[in-house]
């Protein structure tokens, strides 16, 4: 119950600096996905059945808020999150190096779905340009973001084991 | 086992996504039914920004008056300082002022003052939100300009916002006219720029050529500056020309605009 209502109160967070941070935080076409940053969060420290339904959860709720299409993210981020709940059982979960690696890759596959599915469905035509404009950026954006987490954390449970 | 649920999620997501494409309204009905929470979060997000920029802003401004504060020892530089700058942004404003009002005036449509009040996160879609809705009567498909031309059209309404999808989205399709040679097409968004569709190559297209909306189709008034050619491409093999369009519009700095009321 606890853990619902801290994953509810983060996924109100994110979709919140998703919809108000965008313009300020801009890099080269790119911007991060905070949702999407939650969801790889959230799967890495989760089993596979979690990670499923956040993605699932998550992309129904970016289809709803700003999506044409209903269940376009929801199926690239139910992979996503399969994926990385998936690929954390079988490497060393700590190693900075695995989760940078995951999400550049995630990301990369993220965009790649999206983009396939609106040509397929005629919401976009320009598949390659948007590889290269958004989703590469985008997953740049990511990477770094994940790994500051990550830093701040690490610097966090060190003091704390000074302290202990 | 897992494979099975795996697979069984995103046979769902399919089956959403089918759903949706055929019936294009079910998304926007959901949003429109919770717009409460829907609605929030650009507006929430919006203010979030706002103030973040204000804080930024502080902080720079605060540097700027600490700098000010030293060269405050030559009181007369500092005066001519101030006299210009509030001279120039009088001049400035009140020439924008100006133009805006000119520019209602001069149309022969009721136009309705809006402002932007938030942007797409993502940049899939070239789509920004109104500060004014339904209870402002905003309605779909109301036509969306500025002092510049055409900005775009309505595609949802809430209750006190509501969504524009600009002439750059690749779903947006308009009715133009060269303003030169009056030979229709249609002018579709390709993200930074729009492309002329269904110009023949025969018929003669030149960088620089105004387009400006055709009328013809019903939802855009005819006459509205859209932008300029900036480039032809022509094959005599092929039926169609390509022709690059730039907008008129500086979408990087969309402000004041006016909603076209029918």
């Amino acid at each position: 119950m606890k853990k619902l209502a801290v994953f509810i109160l983060l996924l109100g967070l994110v979709f919140l600096l998703e919809a108000g941070l965008m313009g300020i935080v801009s890099f080269r076409g790119g911007k991060p996905d905070f949702p999407f940053i939650l969801l790889i969060l959230w799967a890495w420290t989760h089993d596979w059945k979690e990670g499923l339904l956040a993605g699932f959860t998550i992309g129904l709720l970016e289809d709803i808020f700003f999506y044409p299409l209903l269940g376009l993210n929801a199926f690239a981020l139910s992979l996503v999150g399969f994926l990385t709940s998936e690929v954390r059982e079988r490497v060393y979960q700590e190693n900075i190096v695995f989760i940078l690696l995951m999400v550049g890759l995630t990301s990369i596959l993220n965009g790649a779905i999206l983009s396939a599915w609106l040509t397929i469905f005629r919401l976009s035509s320009s598949f390659l340009e948007k590889i290269v404009y958004l989703t590469l950026p985008t997953s740049l954006y990511n990477m770094v973001l994940v790994f500051l987490i990550f830093f701040i954390r690490e610097v966090h449970r060190k003091e704390r084991i000074y302290r202990a | 086992m897992k494979i099975f649920f795996l697979v069984g999620f995103l046979f769902l997501s399919s089956i959403l996504m089918l759903i949706s494409s055929y019936h294009s309204d079910v998304v926007v009905r959901i949003r429109e039914k919770s717009y409460v929470l829907i609605g929030s979060f650009p507006a929430a997000g919006f203010h979030v920004k706002s103030n973040i920029v204000k804080f930024i802003e502080d902080i720079h401004n605060s540097r700027r008056l600490r700098e000010e504060n030293k060269a405050l020892k030559d009181r007369l530089a500092q005066l001519i300082f101030q006299e210009k700058n509030y001279y120039q942004r009088m001049v400035s404003t009140n020439e924008r002022l100006e133009k805006m009002l000119e520019f209602q005036q001069k149309q022969p449509y009721e136009l309705l003052p809006v402002q932007v009040v938030a942007y797409a996160p993502r940049d899939y879609f070239k789509v920004f939100f109104l500060g004014k809705g339904k209870k402002e009567e905003i309605e779909k498909e109301m036509v969306v300009v500025n002092a510049q031309g055409l900005v775009g059209r309505v595609i949802e309404v809430y209750p006190h916002q509501a969504k524009v999808l600009t002439i750059l989205d690749e779903r947006s399709k308009v009715g133009v006219r060269n303003e030169r040679t009056r030979d229709v097409a249609i002018l579709q968004g390709m993200g930074k720029a729009c492309e002329l569709k269904y110009l023949l190559t025969k018929v003669s297209a030149e960088v620089e050529d105004e387009i400006v909306t055709s009328g013809l189709g019903g939802f855009f008034p005819q006459g509205i500056l859209v932008g300029r050619i900036s480039r032809v491409k022509k094959n005599p093999n092929r039926l169609f020309q390509e022709v690059e369009v730039v907008p008129s519009v500086d979408f990087g700095k969309l402000e004041e605009l006016f909603v076209i009321k029918k």
